[in-house]
């Protein structure tokens, strides 16, 4: 392990794909602990993480790894081996078996010496309790499964810099526990970045949250703050409301009334006590197109 | 989580007698602070002289050398070399090419990059096998006029472009993403799987060779050199396009090439002989140095 937590700056950040432009301006810094990454899908948070472990490169802005400027190629080697990412999307060879998987892997990522290799490989497979599926072709995994094998090879040598992209996708409740739990763990000695568009996940991984949407970071704070945004914005209403541009976010309830994010009380509406989920559909929910029943707007 | 590295004192062997001792050994239990600094390897020279002696007659230093030593080593390393046993023994069997490339003198951790190819599958073997099939069986003893030779080699030399475009990249190496962000060279991982592709269609190209009737010796290898230099403008071309369009491009441009230049130059085998198998060679070679130029391409992600 290279020292401590990284220290992570990045300051004006702007990425285009093709003529979509999808980070404008991101700033953001972060040294040990556990940083969320919260928005809808297409917000920009794989292109950003896909920025930070390097492998895009952005056309404005700046990254900073422990000092270290990744458009320099000495330095991206460097930003490079104090990485461990996992891809939105990871996937392995199906015919190879777990240890091989992360054993191939480790040799790419340069962990020298054979047996010293070997047993941190295995250790990593403990990590995610896989340690006894080890030598289990990749073909006979779950997809939560396959998940924490990724998540296995982002933790080899414990890095000090741990970039995870929606890494709670496919995993049933026990896993995301355990992965709650490894992740406090893990932000107490490096920094971590995780990514998710679940709000519940994004409180429980990290005290400090950047929610983007549309490519710009529209939130930085903590998940209290987030849902206090809300307050005297969250109505209760008995009958459906219609269509308005003051509305964020509508949807009737298990007990028949409706729930309303809106700047402005629905008329006959009572206040209610905002949450979180609130707090994030204020920044990024409908933007006065929501109706009030939003399965008939799909229809 | 790794531990530092094991600095403590030595646990086999007899103990060090070294220089001769400035204080008398055996005069009383050693100091506490000067086990515990012993014991992460920062005792001076002297201390060190005199624990070591100690040792060598005090059963109860060795018990006070036992009860600072365990806590020292903390969880995480015992946690290390626990998984390392575990590893040691269940460590699975190498593939076939794995263990073959490490008898031939390769690195282990090369061997298992070259394994790892995603073209060496089953898959990449029988489409190896299909195509010499289909190029042993165009090759009729019953022609004479070249052509049957022409369409072996052509097709056979085919083969490894297809293997190179496919041993590396998005939408083919699963992992691709992991591995682009490692701190590994693309370029050596590029370059390390098209020797193994390369290394493994020459071999089956030989044996389809042999197979087919020659009417002089040297065709069995005549395909070899152009092989080499169409992998290479293949993975030069990969620097700029998808590798699949690079492989179908230059697969595509290899095939109209080979079949049309030997009718004009009125040698059907002209692209075959010994002037012909160099031209394709040396462009190879600047298509490899277009590679090493070009290397950045190969540690960015692109679309698959």
């Amino acid at each position: 392990m290279i020292g401590g937590p990284a220290s992570v700056r990045v300051h004006g950040l702007g990425k285009r794909l093709r003529a979509h432009r999808a980070l404008a301006d991101v700033s953001f810094g972060a040294q040990g602990g556990v940083v969320a990454l919260l928005g809808p899908n297409g917000a920009g948070k794989t292109t950003l993480l896909r920025c930070l472990v390097t492998v895009l490169r952005p056309d404005e802005g700046e990254i900073y790894v422990d000092g270290l400027d990744p458009r320099r190629d000495d330095d991206r080697v460097g930003v490079r081996r104090r990485l461990g990412y996992l891809p939105q999307r990871f996937d392995a060879a199906s015919n190879a078996t777990l240890f091989d998987v992360v054993d191939y892997l480790a040799i790419v990522k340069g962990h020298g010496g054979e047996q010293r290799r070997h047993a941190e490989v295995q250790r990593a497979l403990h990590l995610v309790g896989l340690a006894d599926r080890a030598h289990t072709k990749v073909r006979e995994l779950s997809g939560g499964m396959k998940q924490r094998l990724g998540i296995a090879q982002a933790l080899l040598g414990d890095p000090p810099l741990v970039i995870l992209d929606e890494p709670a996708t496919g995993l049933d409740l026990e896993q995301r526990l355990l992965l709650r739990d490894r992740l406090s763990r893990l932000g107490e000695r490096s920094t971590v970045i995780v990514s998710t568009h679940l709000t519940e996940e994004a409180a429980a991984f990290s005290q400090t949250l950047h929610v983007l949407d549309g490519g710009r970071i529209v939130y930085s704070g903590t998940a209290s703050g987030l849902a206090a945004r809300a307050a005297g914005r969250v109505w209760l209403s008995p009958t459906p409301v219609p269509p308005s541009p003051l509305i964020r976010a509508a949807w009737r309830t298990p007990d028949g009334r409706y729930r309303v994010v809106a700047d402005q009380a629905p008329a006959g509406s009572i206040a209610d006590t905002p949450t979180l989920e609130d707090g994030y559909l204020l920044l990024v929910g409908g933007r006065g197109d929501v109706g009030a029943n939003p399965w008939e707007r799909s229809a | 989580m790794n531990g530092p590295p094991m600095n403590g004192p030595p646990m086999n062997g007899p103990p060090n007698p070294g220089p001769p001792n400035p204080e008398p050994a055996g005069t009383g239990p050693i100091p506490a602070d000067v086990m515990a600094r012993y014991v992460a390897g920062a005792a001076t020279e002297a201390e060190a002289i005199r624990v070591e002696q100690t040792l060598a007659h005090d059963p109860l230093a060795r018990r006070q050398l036992n009860d600072a030593a365990v806590p020292a080593l903390d969880g995480d390393r015992l946690d290390l070399a626990w998984f390392g046993v575990q590893a040691a023994v269940d460590l699975p069997r190498r593939g076939w090419l794995e263990r073959l490339a490490v008898r031939l003198g390769l690195p282990a951790d090369v061997a298992r990059l070259m394994a790892a190819t995603p073209t060496l599958r089953r898959a990449w073997y029988l489409s190896i096998l299909g195509a010499l099939v289909i190029g042993v069986a165009a090759a009729s003893p019953n022609r004479t006029d070249g052509g049957s030779e022409v369409l072996f080699l052509t097709l056979v030399a085919l083969i490894p472009i297809v293997g190179v475009a496919l041993a590396y990249g998005p939408g083919v190496d699963p992992s691709h993403e992991v591995t682009v962000a490692s701190a590994m060279s693309g370029l050596r991982l590029v370059l390390v799987r098209a020797a193994a592709v390369l290394a493994v269609s020459i071999g089956f190209g030989l044996l389809g060779a042999l197979l087919i009737q020659r009417r002089e010796g040297w065709m069995a290898v005549a395909w070899v050199l152009p092989s080499f230099g169409l992998s290479m403008v293949c993975l030069a071309l990969t620097t700029f396009v998808r590798p699949k369009v690079a492989a179908w491009t230059v697969g595509l441009a290899w095939f109209v090439v080979a079949t049309t230049v030997g009718n004009r130059a009125l040698d059907p085998l002209v692209l075959f002989r010994p002037w012909g198998q160099a031209v394709l060679f040396m462009v190879g070679v600047g298509a490899l140095g277009l590679v090493v130029v070009r290397r950045r391409s190969f540690d960015e992600a692109r679309a698959a």
